[in-house]
């Protein structure tokens, strides 16, 4: 494989190419699926090929073949030079790159068991399991559970002599119990809402989960919504839990601050952002105590590896330093736009995409009071808990998030839960609104499997990490006319 | 280049010669996307992209395995058969699994034009170039694409099954941008001739330049007029919440126990037709190999009934219409072609009648509120406009609502020429008591 990359490079290079990257990927991946006490759906899936990208006359292009020989990269290597001087066509002016060092190295995502030697029967079986406890609760309609694993063995190599093998090892997983009556329908998901909770990490991470032992509590409060108070509306203060505040920031902080949407690259899809660059180490993101960074080398976060798609070292950035927005998610051609080096922060969808700037592990760092504290020196709030629903502006600006569970805190005590909870806001002034962040003891990284961006589209398993918070005076409750 | 509808036999054919145990079904796709992309006036990415993929279901005994490859010679076609097979051995109990149906007769769709499916780099640079010429004289920044996909899709199983379609489109979507506002079109057609960069960049412009200076809105209930870019919004969520049997069969539907009862106002008439003469992204089969038939879904109002597959058909003792997902699934038959029967109002007399209100080009991050009524959230996007006095006023900023579906479809006052919207065909809409809830600084 290596003398094919080679190859490669050489015949872009030959072709005119001033700069050329190959990556050639397999990755396997398996989903079992469990719906009301059958096997829902298994599928073992393969996906091979390579991309190459290249400069010529200033300008990118880029193409890809699920076929991978030498005839086959000859005729790819020349296809992306002839893409990249149709790019050169419409240039403002020719690409500059910030600098990154040569690297011949090999990664490997740290694991005991690779998820994909775990014998299916043993996840079916343990599916079914949580099946069965979930639905021995009375009331519970719908009860549905999944594994996912996926296994990418990538090779890249560039023009300034980088090779760079990776194998990445990811899984994760969820189930979910629902509950209807009368019209309504409520959901109860674990560990966390939407599609599941992912790690970069062995099959030992499903296991540490501890399915089986959680699915009676999560189908009994799926059943204990339906007579659930409605959400109230009005300012409130509220804390959010670890698996949903991970969404706000994936939606209110990670995607603002992809440099390359800045910079309008999204503008006709994913959108911009509010954060401009003239903001830079002027903005008051957030309050004191919100310090966010990416981080790729984080232990079991999704969004963890070695190097980057354009073989960037991976290294932990501050993008909030203590509230103040002090760099961005960054490649090494949007990293040049700003002066700074790249975050490493390129990543493609598998062999057939384009690297673009992605979410790595955007981590919320961990304060200091434990969560039973935060909880107990609020006097009047609602605890919010699991993702429902999302929605964020083309700017990231105006947010509305909906969680599937809350609970009201009166006088530093969880009371009554309610149900429909929702809360809205404009992203600085929320997070400038955060006065608490859990501390260590209550810090996780949580993994998002699934973010959409670019065109074509490109989906990312990113992570973020963080701990439950507070934040001050927040309008909830804001959808009219639900029962 | 192509794969045609004996190549695509020879590989299905190759693909179930190697599940020796069971029966097989085989679904083989070849999508090749290139799409040039740019943004702030220039070309930022531009991609050659092709893949791909098999996709083989064996059933063992009442359980069923089923694996995916984007390789097809002999030796990966193996590995595919075996590890369909390691996985529905795997399965514990017995699954409900529809039959596997012999061979059927298809409706052909032609769908598929040399002049999409085939574009050099060069022929979609040009078509950008055209349009930033105008966005220069203009002073605006343009973002958007081209995109040409060539798309073929056969099916076979050892039944003796057989089923292939192709299809080809080019799509152009133009953003204007000046600061922080933006106005956008975007066209697909089956002819590379029918797309017009001049034209869908003067459009994108004309809203972004209308938009500049926009002013807020106080969020509350409006009068909206939407062009057919967002009314793909409410009857995309519609038809995926509510509009699949299984969804109905599990009271997680509106239409849930409303069959033949009236839900939406009695101008509304929803289908689901693949052979829609404007519908672009359009096949005769679905993943279960059967024919899709159209369906009318709501009858002036009055619920008719949803979409099935052969799993839910069973259920309620009725036929498929032609609308599975590859079998088994979780999520159960979804209509993939919409279509809102229009009326003759123009858009233009849309805005003559309307004392105040809102145009909308498009929702953006929409979202599910509610499952079962439904209610969705989102964002105008890309030009939205105050109507006062039956005139465009001024730009507004872009604001979040939230929507009950059902409610929208009773308070549609008037509407338009259908035009097709890719997968679907909607027509713009004049709609009463919309509620925004929210505003932001764009």
């Amino acid at each position: 494989m290596k003398d094919l990359a080679q190859h490669a490079l050489n015949v872009a290079e030959v072709a005119g190419a001033t700069y050329a990257d190959i990556r050639i990927i397999n990755e396997d991946s398996e989903r079992v699926e469990v719906k009301d006490g059958q096997v829902g759906s298994i599928n073992r899936g393969t996906s091979g090929g390579f991309g190459i990208r290249v400069i010529v006359n200033g300008a990118w292009g880029f193409a890809s073949s699920p076929k991978i020989d030498k005839a086959e990269i000859e005729r790819v290597a020349r296809l992306a030079v002839k893409v990249a001087k149709a790019s050169a066509l419409l240039k403002v002016r020719d690409l500059e790159l910030a600098p990154v060092e040569k690297y011949i190295d090999k990664y490997v995502t740290p694991h005991k068991k690779n998820p994909l030697e775990v014998p299916l029967e043993e996840k079916i079986a343990l599916l079914l399991k949580t099946d069965a406890a979930m639905r021995q609760v009375k009331g519970v309609n719908i009860t549905e559970s999944q594994i996912a694993s996926w296994v990418e063995d990538q090779l890249f190599a560039s023009t300034i002599g980088s090779v760079i093998e990776q194998r990445i090892i990811q899984c994760g997983g969820q189930f979910s119990a629902t509950a209807i009556k009368d019209g309504d329908v409520q959901q109860r998901s674990y560990p966390s809402g939407l599609d599941g909770h992912y790690e970069s990490n062995g099959y030992e991470m499903i296991e540490g989960l501890d399915y089986a032992g959680n699915a009676g509590k999560t189908a009994e409060e799926a059943v204990a919504l339906l007579s659930a108070e409605q959400c109230p509306a009005g300012e409130k203060d509220i804390i959010i839990e670890g698996s949903h505040l991970s969404l706000q920031i994936h939606e209110s902080v990670g995607h603002p601050l992809e440099l390359d949407r800045v910079f309008g690259s999204e503008a006709n899809y994913a959108g911009t952002s509010f954060a401009t660059t003239d903001q830079l180490d002027k903005l008051k993101y957030g309050s004191d105590i919100v310090s966010i960074t990416s981080d790729p080398t984080c232990p079991m976060g999704l969004g963890s590896f070695g190097y980057d798609d354009e073989g960037v070292k991976a290294h932990k950035t501050d993008l909030i330093r203590n509230g103040l927005l002090v760099n961005y998610l960054s490649s090494r051609e949007t990293a040049h736009k700003i002066g700074k080096l790249s975050t490493g922060a390129m990543r493609a969808d598998g062999w057939g995409n384009m690297p673009i700037v992605r979410m790595t592990c955007i981590n919320l760092e961990p304060g200091t009071k434990p969560l039973e504290q935060i909880i107990s020196e609020t006097d009047d709030g609602i605890y919010m808990a699991t993702t429902k629903s999302f929605s964020i502006d083309d700017r990231r600006s105006n947010f509305q998030f909906g969680t599937e569970i809350a609970w009201e805190i009166k006088k530093g005590r969880l009371g009554q839960m309610f149900k429909n909870a929702t809360y809205t806001g404009i992203t600085p002034q929320f997070w400038n609104a955060c006065d608490a962040v859990a501390g260590p003891k209550d810090w996780k990284v949580w993994g998002t499997n699934g973010c959409g961006k670019g065109e074509p589209g490109q989906t990312a398993r990113t992570a973020q990490g963080c701990a439950p918070s507070r934040f001050r005076k927040i309008k909830v409750g804001v959808v009219p006319g639900k029962k | 280049m192509l794969i045609d509808k004996n190549q695509a036999h020879d590989i299905c054919k190759r693909a179930l010669s190697f599940a020796k145990e069971g029966q097989a079904e085989v679904i083989m796709t070849q999508t090749d996307s290139p799409l040039t992309r740019i943004a702030n006036n220039a070309i930022h990415q531009n991609v050659e992209t092709s893949d791909i993929g098999i996709s083989l279901r064996v059933d063992l005994d009442g359980r069923s395995g089923r694996a995916t490859t984007n390789q097809f010679d002999d030796e990966s076609l193996k590995e595919l058969a075996r590890r369909s097979v390691n996985a529905a051995r795997a399965i514990t109990g017995r699954q409900e699994l529809p039959p596997m149906m012999g061979p059927q007769k298809y409706r052909e769709i032609p769908a598929f034009d040399q002049s999409s499916a085939f574009m050099e780099p060069e022929q979609r640079a040009e078509m950008v170039l055209k349009a930033v010429k105008i966005a220069r004289q203009e002073k605006v920044e343009l973002a958007g694409l081209v995109n040409n996909t060539l798309y073929a899709t056969a099916m076979a199983n050892s039944h003796g099954l057989f089923a292939y379609h192709n299809m080809s489109t080019l799509r152009m979507e133009i953003t204007a941008r000046s600061g922080i506002t933006a106005g956008r079109f975007a066209r697909t057609a089956r002819k590379a001739g029918e797309i017009d960069p001049e034209q869908i960049a003067a459009i994108a412009i004309k809203k972004c330049l209308g938009g500049l200076n926009a002013k807020a809105l106080e969020p509350g209930d409006y009068t909206v007029i939407l062009e057919p870019e967002a009314v793909t919004t409410p009857l995309m969520y519609l038809s995926y919440l509510s509009f699949g049997a299984l969804a109905v069969q599990e009271n997680l539907s509106c239409l849930s126990g409303k069959l033949g009862q009236k839900l939406m106002g009695g101008n509304i008439t929803i289908s689901d037709d693949a052979y829609h003469p404007l519908m672009v992204w359009t096949g005769p089969f679905d993943s279960e190999g059967m024919p899709k038939k159209k369906v009318i879904l709501i009858d002036k109002g009055v619920v008719k009934g949803p979409v099935y597959d052969l799993k839910t058909a069973a259920k309620d003792k009725t036929e498929t219409t032609g609308h599975g997902l590859p079998q088994p699934n979780t999520w159960g038959p979804i209509p993939g072609n919409p279509v809102l029967e229009g009326g003759n109002v123009s858009l233009e007399d849309m805005i003559k009648s309307t004392k105040r209100g809102v145009l909308v080009t498009r929702f953006w991050y929409n979202r599910v509120v509610d499952r079962k009524i439904p209610v969705i959230t989102g964002m105008t996007r890309d030009g939205t406009f105050l109507i006062e006095d039956g005139k465009i006023s001024h730009g507004v900023k872009n604001m979040r609502y939230n929507q009950d579906l059902v409610e929208f479809f009773n308070n549609v006052e008037a509407l338009g020429v259908p035009e097709s919207q890719e997968n679907m065909v909607v027509p713009p809409l004049k709609v009463n008591n919309f509620h925004f809830t929210g505003l932001t600084e764009a």
